[in-house]
Formats: C-alpha cells, sequence, structure tokens
C-alpha cells in the first residue's frame, strides 16, 4: 500500500466513525492510525479540518434574541393558558 | 455558567438550584413563575428556534407553543433531575412541527440579520460568554459562515449538531432528546459534523472563487 492508498483508507476509516466511537477502537488499531497519522499529511489536514469544524461550532455564540418578538410569544402563550384556566 | 442575559448557556449540566425553585413554583401555580420561566429559558429557545427554523416567525412559534407545552405538561414531570432534558424535547419536537409546511424564503432572517433587527435598533448582543469554556470570540464574518452551514444541513443533521455542539448536549441527553438510540445519535452526529466541514470547505471555496 503506498502513502497515498494509505492516506484514502486512513480518511476512509476515520470518516466511517466518530470521536467518541474511536474510544472503543481496539489498541493495537488505534496505534496503527496514530502510525499512519504520524506519516500522513492528507490525514494530518483531514482530521485538523474535522476538529477545527467542531470547534467552531462550540465557539459561535447564541444568535442575538428579538426582545419584541419574545414578548409576543410569551404574552400569546399567557392568553391561551390563561383560556384554558392553566395560569 | 450562565450567559450575560442569565440563560442557562450548558443546558446538560443539569437543574440548578433556581431551576429547582423555579419548577416548585411552576407546580405550585405561582403566578410569578411563568416570567421567571420567560425570563431564565426564553432567549435559549427562541435563539433555538431560530437557528432551527431559519425563520423569526417560526422561532416565535416554538417559542409560543413550547411555553404551552411546559405550562400544560411541567406539573406532571416527577424527577427534577430530567428538566433541561424535558424542555429540550419538547422545543425540538415544536422545531419539527414548524416545518412541515412550505415556507417564504422572503421570511428567513439573513445572517447578517443575527445581530441587528430590521428597524435597525439592536437585538440583545449575541452570547459571547454562552457554552464550552473554550468558546471564544469569533469574528462576524465567520459567524456567519458557521450560521450559513448549518442552515444549509438537511434538518436531522442541523437538529443533531445544534443540541451537540452549539448548546452542549452530551450524546446520551441528544439521543433521549431525540428519541432515539445513542449509538444512532453518535453515527447520526458524526455524519452531521461530516456534512458540516463539507460545507463550511465549499462556502470557503466560494469565496475564494468569487475574490479570484
Amino acid at each position: 500500500m503506498d502513502e497515498r492508498e494509505k492516506a484514502a483508507a486512513f480518511r476512509e476509516w476515520l470518516e466511517s466513525l466518530d470521536e467518541e466511537l474511536r474510544r472503543d477502537v481496539p489498541h493495537d488499531l488505534a496505534s496503527l492510525t496514530d502510525e499512519q497519522l504520524e506519516n500522513c499529511e492528507a490525514c494530518k489536514r483531514f482530521l485538523e479540518s474535522f476538529r477545527r469544524t467542531v470547534e467552531l461550532c462550540r465557539a459561535t455564540p447564541r444568535p442575538a434574541v428579538d426582545r419584541e418578538s419574545l414578548a409576543r410569544a410569551a404574552e400569546a402563550a399567557r392568553e391561551e393558558l390563561r383560556r384554558k384556566g392553566l395560569l | 455558567m450562565s450567559g450575560h442575559d442569565g440563560t442557562p448557556s450548558r443546558p446538560n449540566r443539569g437543574p440548578t438550584a433556581e431551576d429547582r425553585r423555579l419548577l416548585e413554583a411552576i407546580r405550585a401555580g405561582d403566578p410569578a413563575a411563568f416570567d421567571r420561566f420567560v425570563e431564565r429559558f426564553g432567549p435559549m429557545i427562541w435563539a433555538f428556534g431560530l437557528r432551527m427554523c431559519g425563520h423569526r416567525e417560526d422561532a416565535e412559534d416554538v417559542f409560543q407553543e413550547a411555553l404551552v407545552k411546559v405550562f400544560t405538561s411541567l406539573r406532571q414531570l416527577e424527577n427534577p433531575a430530567a428538566l433541561r432534558t424535558w424542555l429540550w424535547r419538547v422545543v425540538a419536537n415544536e422545531c419539527r412541527m414548524s416545518r412541515r409546511g412550505p415556507r417564504d424564503p422572503s421570511r428567513q432572517v439573513g445572517l447578517d440579520d443575527l445581530g441587528a433587527r430590521d428597524d435597525g435598533a439592536p437585538y440583545d448582543p449575541p452570547d459571547e460568554t454562552a457554552a464550552s469554556p473554550e468558546r471564544q470570540v469569533l469574528d462576524r464574518e465567520t459567524r456567519a459562515r458557521v450560521e450559513r452551514a448549518v442552515r444549509n444541513l438537511p434538518p436531522d443533521y442541523r437538529i443533531i449538531v445544534l443540541l451537540r455542539d452549539f448548546e452542549g448536549l452530551t450524546t446520551q441527553e441528544v439521543a433521549e432528546v431525540l428519541g432515539i438510540t445513542q449509538t444512532n445519535a453518535k453515527v447520526r452526529l458524526h455524519r452531521a459534523r461530516l456534512a458540516l466541514r463539507r460545507l463550511l470547505e465549499q462556502d470557503d471555496a466560494a469565496r475564494a472563487g468569487g475574490a479570484a
């Protein structure tokens, strides 16, 4: 298996697994992965890009809230609950 | 940890003492509990609805319907520890319901509008302090890229990424909220992250092409 095939195989394997699922990977396979990763620039780039995607999600703040819209919805819900005798 | 407006920013961290007091107040029929609930959870639910549906009107509908469901059924919730998972389930279901009908694209909120209202008056600022310790302040352009990519995900992928990576629920909680097994949640989450990664790359390529 040449370097390019290794990279493709690694990429395919990685794409089939969640990071959380990787914890369940047998040790020898995990070692093989580390070894491949060490020698595979394409794998490293992919893994970095994947990690960066998750980090971006975690770093993006919630959208700003439209207080008027929030208040309108709350008032409508309050009215409905009053009509039902629940408030 | 909470956002600048007091909104719980990591709703997966179990009920706080304030959550418990609020739950007791709702169960006791305390008239002030409604406003307290709106203040505490409103921004979180509204913002999730906006991200999930992409429409301000839908975010409003989701919040309204979720409020009605909460005050109709929350009294029956026996385990206070399950409050947040229960709440997310209600919100997720309302989001699913709201995407049934066709939507007018003109109603979709612009990504540039996530920080400013149509009338020029400011929204509350984005919740910079929300979520994980590693949360950092991203520039406006990066936020817009991420929001655009999330919006382009299929709904089943969008909801799981929003719950897990944006709102910080655990995989187990996500599975409970969506009513799927934990294994299915992990597989779906992984596919959703891969899809998001591709969308971000495509966005980068399109912008690079446009700039060339």
